[in-house]
């Protein structure tokens, strides 16, 4: 996710990420048959979505402002 | 031996889409890609039985999360510097952090020990199945499902929130107020 220049796209390896955690949790809630496990599948469905919701328009707003979504064009508090 | 195969060519197609979101350079592709990797796991969760989180998958990830990427990757300008050079600097010690990290996957994996609960027979999607989860979920965890009503709702003000800034328009002479769109 660090290596490529484009906001989009790492939002998009994040959800990769989120993807690979609910994979996770659906293998080893299935071999412990924990109740919880299966709540909290659907509960990180739900934050991955509302992430999304909120990450985009973000996005959006950044690239009205710079036009760009290169993560370097956001380096104005480094040292 | 048909499911086994099915589970290998899915779990072929999730890898292969996630390795080629690493290497695609239009964000619309690296999409395009990730779509594919979903689409590969909800074929691997409906073939263990978990039909259920198979269809949140599609529903959710699919239809609104990667509908709502290719709608803002629609509105990107193909001139931006970030679609001709593809990585950062951070090349090198994104490569040396993923060497150690499948490293410690095959030594865990490799050590052989068996998985907590794994040795028994498990029956296939019973933990996910629709009318038991239900009934745990609204018995034992409503807080959290209210909770969760709570952070949709605040998640959707932010979004509108954040969609109703606009740029400040510069006050000058030629500027009447008559021509002023108002916001009530």
């Amino acid at each position: 996710m660090i290596v490529r220049r484009n906001l989009l796209v790492m939002l998009m390896f994040l959800e990769l990420m989120l993807n690979g955690v609910i994979l996770s949790l659906v293998v080893f809630t299935q071999l412990a048959d924990a109740a919880a496990g299966a709540v909290l599948v659907l509960l990180v469905f739900v934050v991955a979505a509302a992430e999304i919701a909120i990450a985009v328009p973000i996005l959006l707003l950044l690239m009205r402002s710079r036009h760009t979504l290169d993560p370097g064009a956001y380096a104005g508090l480094k040292g | 031996m048909i499911e086994t195969a099915f589970l290998a060519i899915f779990a072929l197609g999730a890898v292969s889409g996630a390795v080629a979101m690493f290497f695609l350079r239009h964000p619309m592709r690296v999409a395009l890609a990730l779509i594919g990797t979903m689409l590969s796991l909800a074929a691997i969760y409906a073939q263990l039985g978990l039909h259920v989180i198979a269809v949140f998958q599609v529903l959710v990830y699919v239809g609104a999360v990667m509908v709502f990427m290719v709608y803002a990757i629609m509105l990107l300008d193909t001139r931006d510097r970030s679609f001709t050079e593809r990585f950062s600097p951070l090349l090198a010690a994104g490569s040396v952090g993923l060497a150690l990290l499948v490293a410690v996957l095959l030594a865990v994996l490799l050590r052989g020990e068996p998985l907590p609960g794994a040795g028994g027979a498990v029956q296939a999607g019973k933990t996910f199945a629709i009318v038991p989860f239900a009934r745990e979920f609204m018995d034992g965890y409503w807080l959290y499902f209210a909770l969760v009503a709570v952070l949709l709702l605040v998640a959707e003000i932010a979004a509108t929130a954040v969609l109703e800034i606009r740029r400040r328009k510069p006050v000058g002479p030629a500027t009447t107020p008559a021509a002023e769109p108002r916001h009530n």
